[in-house]
């Protein structure tokens, strides 16, 4: 019996509906405990499916290559106390070859996705990361993997349905699309990079040079949500060679098949960055007005179920009244991570520290703009560190082998 | 409805008197019905007089679930409040009843409740309250909680 009078199974039960985050603290317990929370599958299982139940999301922000968990006071924005954040309580990720706890690796980029984050590292490894049962999986490369690598992290929702298990796949883009599959263990090319008679570049939009290809906006961030990964993207119009059109690009990993998807909005606002709602369930972007700079809106996706058609609805509109601020707001465009709280009714942004202000986020509400107060882990130079990124990670007891 | 009486009697030998329907929504009760129905006495070992009057007294307020929506919240406030009642400890006795009697609803609800009550513990306090006994060595403790730390301090999230 696993302790005094109470069965494992009604353990299981009731720890099944206790948030990820709270069992990534109760693994302190005794090794008993740590080992059911780590490895137990039927745990797992109940916990994934009571999921909407438990809300137990973090936001994270990534900064100096290292993950802290940020945490925000904004009790008194409608009363005139200044908001504050603190980053700290860093993860973690260890070397995959040394026992040696010492050794840190640093994160260049991740995308997340079921609790999962999918991390490219500063020394051009791959890996895939579960915090809260402390599980890694280095994946290695058919090759060997380049900095200017894209990867997204999602599932096949048939092969679920299907078989009511979940295969999670890495995907990479280089010269051939590859999926990885984590059952398997092995990438496999989709699509041979000579066969296509079109390319995806991942690259500033500023300098776009080339023709007839689509541009990732490599200064924002993908999303997955339900399965599959979206990012901001242009194509080329093919009677003004020097006009780009935005869209949202979508891959598929039931179909291995890429598809656009029309952005909210209209001609006269342009999109900044994708963001996922608080419980990962929706897809947001964030717009800015053509001509009014300083408003913003915030879109959220909804998915339809039986045509799986997306359609936008506005979540919310912020805009600042003080001119003063404008030139601050060109920084958006710029790598711009953000999430919404619309109980409050803000936007929460995250940029680069400039000349004006070491603060990196800030938040918007209905005609003013405020830099929170930062507490904590900042990043270290103002210009040749990476632009921070501030997202919403819903922890979870998914392992990286099986899925779910 | 029937409204025959069974007399429930508990391992310290305290006795209830209930209808049928009520002591139905005892599983363990209602298949033993069913093996015969002219039982009208009922002994329950694994459970003390004053858990099992506890169970009793959520049995016969779910006795007729009503699908109104108007009577599901009506219930899902008694629920709330019945829970409120109780500590960790004595949350633990029910679970333990309902689990042995098999009555679903009322382990779906404890669960929850208890669920709800450990999420905010320290390991330390869940060591004392499920009688765990910490078999980590110091160094290996250090070791998960440091793995774990930033799940060690909680404030205000945003709800994006």
């Amino acid at each position: 019996m696993m302790i005094r009078n109470l069965p494992e199974d009604l353990l299981v039960e009731i720890l099944s509906k206790v948030p990820a985050l709270s069992l990534a603290r109760l693994r302190s317990t005794s090794k008993k405990w740590n080992a059911l929370i780590k490895y137990e599958r039927l745990l797992a299982k109940k916990h994934s499916a009571n999921a909407l139940m438990h809300s137990s999301s973090l936001t994270l922000v990534l900064i100096d290559y290292r993950h802290y968990v940020a945490r925000f006071n904004l009790h008194g924005i409608h009363s005139n106390v200044a908001p504050s954040v603190k980053v700290t309580g860093q993860f973690i990720l260890k070397g995959p070859l040394s026992n040696n706890s010492s050794e840190e690796v640093g994160i260049r980029n991740v995308i997340h996705y079921d609790g999962l984050l999918l991390c490219s590292t500063n020394d051009n490894r791959l890996v895939v990361w579960n915090p809260c049962l402390g599980e890694t999986r280095w994946i290695q490369p058919r090759n060997s993997y380049k900095e200017s690598d894209l990867y997204a992290l999602g599932y096949d929702n048939q092969t679920q349905q299907r078989k009511m298990e979940r295969f999670l796949h890495g995907i990479i883009f280089q010269t051939d699309i590859e999926v990885y599959d984590f059952t398997s263990n092995s990438w496999r090319v989709v699509v041979v990079g000579k066969s296509r008679n079109w390319v995806i570049i991942y690259g500033e939009t500023y300098d776009i040079s080339v023709n007839g290809h689509i541009v990732i906006w490599g200064h924002t961030h993908g999303m997955s949500v339900n399965g599959d990964t979206y990012w901001l993207a242009s194509v080329q119009i093919l009677e003004h060679e020097d006009h780009y059109q935005p869209f949202l690009l979508s891959f598929d990993f039931s179909t291995e098949r890429f598809g656009s998807v029309s952005l909210p909005g209209d001609v006269y606002t342009i999109p900044l960055a994708l963001s996922v709602t608080r419980q990962g369930r929706q897809l947001c972007m964030l717009l800015h007005g053509f001509f009014k700079s300083n408003v913003y809106d915030i879109w959220i996706a909804s998915k339809s179920e039986s045509t799986g058609a997306m359609s936008w609805s506005k979540l919310l509109t912020v805009w600042d009244d003080d001119i003063h601020n404008h030139f601050r707001f060109r920084q958006f465009g710029n790598g711009v991570s953000f999430l919404t709280d619309y109980e409050k009714e803000v936007l929460l942004s995250c940029n680069k520290p400039n000349q004006y202000s070491k603060n990196i986020i800030n938040i918007m509400e209905k005609g003013k703009y405020t830099e929170l107060e930062h507490h904590g882990a900042k990043p270290t130079h103002v210009h040749d560190s990476p632009t921070p990124f501030l997202f919403s990670y819903v922890p979870s007891l998914v392992q990286i082998q099986q899925g779910i | 409805m029937s409204s025959n009486k069974i007399v429930l009697t508990s391992s310290d030998g305290e006795s209830f008197e209930v209808e049928e329907v009520v002591a139905r929504k005892l599983q363990i009760v209602g298949h033993m019905l069913e093996d015969d129905c002219v039982i009208n006495e009922i002994p329950l070992q694994n459970v003390t007089g004053d858990i099992l009057s506890m169970v009793i007294e959520y049995c016969k307020t779910h006795v007729d679930e009503e699908e109104s929506e108007e009577a599901q919240t009506k219930l899902k406030t008694w629920d709330e409040e019945f829970m409120k009642k109780f500590d960790i400890k004595t949350l633990l006795q029910i679970i333990l009843a309902a689990n042995y009697l098999n009555v679903k609803g009322l382990l779906d609800l404890v669960s929850q409740t208890i669920a709800d009550t450990i999420k905010d513990y320290t390991p330390e306090q869940i060591r004392e309250v499920f009688g765990v006994e910490n078999d980590y060595t110091e160094e290996e403790e250090a070791e998960v909680r440091k793995e774990n730390a930033w799940a060690f301090d909680e404030a205000d999230t945003p709800k994006p």
